[in-house]
């Protein structure tokens, strides 16, 4: 056996118990007769000694709740459904964290109060009457008029002259004509 | 005592308290792999916490075909190899290391001062030999000696062969005999 061999047979996993040089006959006696690759060898044995007797570093002591802080984070997080997100972001902005069942719940029941509008305003709307010519008395009397409809309130919609009219006091309506 | 696996099954279930049990039971080693990998404490209490949330979101594709464990360590070790590539670990000094170990050891192990300096530095000098190792072959003499897991398990959780596993521990070995000639 020359020293490249040597070299190439020697087990690292096996080397710290030196099993290997006794199992190995021709090892041994490579070893026994040429001072290089002893010397080499031994440098190995102790490289694998020094890294055997590594220490397994301590964790910081508050390292697993910060792990399981995280993880509780992501838990809630994953449980939101993608469309209450920004409701969680906002509760936590106020440093609220309801259960992720209420933040889906009430983003659920936002987005339903605001589609309803939407449709309603899309398709729903009251025809604009503001091209309309009205009396003197009845752009008064509309002026003054409340309007009850909360969505025309919100949007600032006159009520159509029509309704106007019909709701007009009778005394009103004979001295206009 | 109660396996990995039923916990993972839980987590997967939705039970959010079932992985912080995995938690407790993996933190320290993996801490102690990222630690030796990276090569300084803040780094690797970074990856580990990294390595976990990893683990949570992706612990639907644990097929249960190895365990646990094995799979963490696949985690933790990808999860450090992109730390070690985009992050300046390897530049930060080897003061910074022994300063931290120091404050651990005073702060955890009762220890004579001047044993312990010696302990840190020697310590710090052996990290910083392996820190000088490729990432491939730092990772296997971390799993085998830092970690004591078997060949077999190393190959599983590098995804190589048991040949390549000796082959990189050989090679590594041979790169850090002069390194630790001193110590």
């Amino acid at each position: 056996m020359n020293c490249e061999d040597f070299m190439a047979s020697i087990d690292v996993n096996r080397l710290s118990s030196e099993l290997q040089l006794l199992e190995n006959v021709e090892l041994k006696r490579h070893l026994e007769t040429c001072p290089k690759c002893e010397a080499e060898y031994e440098e190995i044995l102790h490289a694998v000694t020094v890294l055997e007797s590594l220490p397994a570093p301590a964790p910081p002591p508050n390292l697993a709740e910060r792990i399981k802080k995280r993880i509780a984070k992501e838990h809630r997080r994953s449980r939101l459904a993608f469309f209450a997100s920004p409701f969680a972001r906002l509760l936590a902005a106020f440093k609220f964290n309801p259960h992720p069942a209420l933040v889906n719940c009430t983003a659920m029941v936002f987005y339903l109060v605001l589609t309803v509008f939407l449709v309603k305003l899309t398709f729903f709307s009251e025809p604009d009457s503001s091209r309309r010519v009205l009396s003197p008395t009845a752009s008064v009397w509309r002026s003054a008029h409340v309007v009850t409809t909360s969505w025309a309130a919100i949007r600032g919609i006159p009520t159509p002259i029509e309704e106007t009219e019909s709701t007009m006091p009778e005394e009103v309506l004979l001295q206009e004509r | 005592m109660i396996p990995d696996d039923v916990y993972v099954h839980k987590t997967v279930e939705g039970d959010g308290s079932a992985f912080n049990e995995l938690v407790q039971r993996h933190y320290a080693k993996i801490y102690g792999l990222a630690c030796r990998m990276l090569g300084n404490p803040d780094d690797a209490s970074d990856a580990t916490q990294e390595t976990f949330l990893e683990a949570y979101k992706s612990l639907q594709s644990f097929q249960f075909q190895s365990k646990f464990s094995t799979w963490l360590y696949r985690v933790a070790i990808n999860t450090c190899q992109q730390h070690i590539r985009k992050s300046d670990s390897r530049g930060r000094t080897l003061m910074s290391y022994s300063n931290s170990l120091r404050e651990q050891g005073n702060q955890y192990v009762a220890d004579l001062p001047e044993r312990m300096a010696l302990k840190t530095e020697r310590d710090g000098l052996i990290q910083a030999a392996i820190d000088q190792l490729p990432p491939k072959q730092r990772a296997v003499v971390v799993l085998f000696y830092a970690q004591n897991l078997k060949y077999r398990e190393i190959a599983l959780v590098l995804d190589c062969s048991e040949g390549t596993v000796a082959s990189r521990l050989n090679t590594a070995i041979r790169n850090l005999k002069s390194m630790l000639k001193e110590l």
